[in-house]
């Protein structure tokens, strides 16, 4: 809690004006104090409406009114923005110069309603991507990196690089346009059937169940060079409506099959989502490359929503293109608020080089009192609420968890997550079907003590938000069969000790659990693996499909009473589920959120 | 007529821009986008 009082600067970045993904984050005198999504408050998935409840949950943690906040800075530039829109054409120096003439905030969908609430505050405007790159670099561990911000859409562009060095930022290449990288998986996404904004985690879910076959066929759909430097052939635009519009052409310049939505996923469609994978893995490592050898730096920090793609973010740790690599687990857009307001709090510092203390993300409220309704159902325990869950772990149960400050970013770390053990048969089955309400062939990520990495994986490397996939050791690789009839039996083959959460192609998207990162988290692990060797927990967010990562204990404990979720861990109190409520009453409750692709 | 002059306007307004803005070449460009948050 700050002193009203004695802040001099109170800094509150807002992002998400491009339309999806709203989100606030406030810093008061250089120290980060918290952030939050409005997707978390309103319920709304990717919600886009300014961010009233996240700016008024950021100022609650600060103990702040809305009236001491000195300046507020937005992740977009509205005015470059609309000017693309207008033309069709990216940006130059005049544009850059009518930027300097007019109000860079022109357009801006939320300046109506940020001058009523915020209406002391100076209002300034910062390029997207560099707000991206902010947000990675000032939580990096890099004092001089190079960075590769790759996304669907910033103002008139879709990738850009450069160098910070200290507290200076290069910037030095870009491509224009959005119909780039970013908008081609997009777009093959949506083809795919999977037309819920921001499913693109899901294909490259699906990819490992298939064989790069079609690239040759997307391949004429875009122009490249060895560089990393790609453009689709015709312009598409960051709008469903235009995506659904380029389903014909894609379909006639590949010769591949649309899939629909509730269509059942072809051998065709799995192939496709892994050529698409391996198109976008090959041109991030000529981008790589690229930048590597213009900047000479040997560290990278890869951010925009590209980023997000962990399998590529491991493969170009692992290739060693860059020495080191930081994957920003807030490098995608729920992070721009973030990163906006550092990108202010740079420049008030006249470019001096800061870090601030990330507190392992978990940058939002507490989950507030346990209804009265879950109170019945409180399971009394001895021995510490650590060693207590564990030993329920083990015996097979699934336990979600509601503690502490909640989570920044698309992953539940720890903080909002359910629970379960890696080893169960069927697990991966039973969690993504009764409890997730989702497609049977997405993977868990496996939680795992930081220092016993090495003994599982073949990276021992930190993933501490879920950033990076590694790959399971071979030795503890069970040898598989020739040929599988299909994805299902796939799915099933026991092809190690934790078969929950290494994927069909012995891939793993790593959180690696270190104490002073994720001290709570540390204390479950520890205590399971007390108990059974394995220091290894399956994490996956709390939250069914179609609905935004649970934040207060009310809405904790309305999922866990519509899933088939055995015990639930409100604050320091477990209780158990009384599971009353029908199937058929647990799906009317998923249809509120369902937008199920 | 006032959403026929608009719309009028706004068609001039985007011709005079694509005769300043030319289309970009695809790939990596040197970029010429400030920096600074300030003065603007």
């Amino acid at each position: 809690m700050v002193a009203a009082t004695s802040a001099s600067s109170v800094v509150l970045g807002i992002g998400g004006a491009l339309g999806h993904d709203a989100n606030a984050a406030l810093i008061v005198d250089g120290q980060l104090i918290a952030a939050s999504q409005e997707e978390r408050h309103t319920r709304l998935k990717h919600d886009g409406a300014f961010p009233h409840r996240a700016i008024a949950d950021c100022l609650r943690l600060a103990g702040l009114p809305a009236s001491s906040v000195t300046d507020v800075v937005f992740a977009e530039k509205a005015l470059q923005s609309h000017l693309f829109d207008l033309t069709g054409r990216a940006g130059n120096g005049f544009t850059r110069t009518l930027g300097r003439i007019l109000p860079e905030g022109w357009g801006n969908l939320y300046g109506q309603q940020a001058r009523s609430l915020l209406p002391q505050a100076k209002f300034h405007h910062a390029w997207h991507h560099l707000s991206h790159v902010a947000g990675a670099f000032h939580t990096s561990p890099f004092e001089r990196a190079a960075f590769l911000c790759v996304d669907g859409k910033g103002e008139d562009y879709s990738a850009s690089a450069g160098i910070i060095d200290q507290g200076e930022v290069k910037l030095l290449w870009e491509q224009p346009y959005e119909n780039g990288l970013g908008m081609f998986y997009t777009l093959i996404t949506y083809f795919l059937g999977f037309v819920s904004f921001g499913s693109e985690y899901k294909v490259m879910g699906l990819a490992p169940y298939g064989e790069p076959r079609h690239v040759r066929e997307l391949s004429r759909l875009f122009v490249t060079d060895d560089r990393g430097g790609f453009r689709l052939h015709r312009p598409i635009r960051f709008t469903e409506a235009s995506l659904l519009d380029a389903f014909p052409w894609v379909a006639e310049q590949t010769g591949l099959p649309m899939r629909e939505k509730h269509e059942p996923l072809g051998q065709v469609h799995i192939d496709l989502a892994a050529s698409l994978q391996q198109i976008f893995e090959d041109e991030v490592f000529k981008m790589a490359r690229f930048l590597r050898a213009e900047t000479g730096a040997a560290n990278l920090l890869f951010c925009g929503g590209c980023a997000q793609n962990c399998v590529a973010a491991g493969k170009l740790r692992s290739r060693k293109i860059f020495d080191t690599v930081f994957n920003s687990p807030v490098g995608g857009d729920m992070g721009s608020g973030l990163g906006a307001a550092l990108l202010y709090e740079r420049e008030r510092r006249g470019g001096a080089a800061f870090k601030v203390e990330a507190r392992g993300f978990y940058l939002g409220g507490e989950p507030g009192p346990v209804p009265a309704d879950a109170r019945p159902w409180a399971v009394p325990f001895s021995g510490g609420l650590h060693a207590f869950v564990a030993t329920q772990l083990a015996a097979g149960k699934i336990v979600a968890v509601v503690r502490g400050g909640m989570e920044l970013g698309a992953r539940a770390l720890g903080a909002r997550s359910i629970m379960a053990d890696p080893r169960a048969p069927g697990m991966q089955s039973r969690l993504n079907l009764a409890v997730k309400f989702r497609e049977s062939f997405r993977p868990f990520a496996p939680a795992i003590l930081a220092e016993h990495t090495g003994e599982w994986f073949d990276s021992a490397a930190e993933s501490d938000y879920m950033n990076y996939t590694a790959y399971l050791r071979p030795e503890l690789r069970a040898p598989l069969p020739a040929q599988f009839a299909g994805l299902r039996e796939r799915l099933d083959f026991p092809r190690c000790s934790i078969p929950s959460v290494i994927h069909v192609d012995f891939s793993a998207r790593l959180q690696t659990i270190r104490p002073e990162v994720h001290p709570d988290f540390h204390a479950f692990l520890t205590a399971f693996h007390a108990l059974t060797g394995v220091p290894i927990l399956i994490n996956t967010s709390f939250n069914v499909a179609g609905q935004p990562i649970v934040r207060t204990a009310a809405e904790g404990w309305d999922c866990f009473v519509n899933t088939d979720i055995d015990l639930l861990v409100l604050n320091d109190e477990v209780f158990r589920n009384p599971f009353q409520k029908t199937r058929e009453e647990k799906l009317s409750w998923l249809r509120q959120f369902a937008k199920l692709a | 007529m006032v959403k026929a002059i608009r719309q009028a306007g706004l068609k001039l307004t985007t011709a005079l821009l694509k005769l300043l803005v030319r289309p970009a070449r695809p790939g990596w460009q040197r970029s010429t986008r400030p920096v600074s948050l300030r003065g603007r």
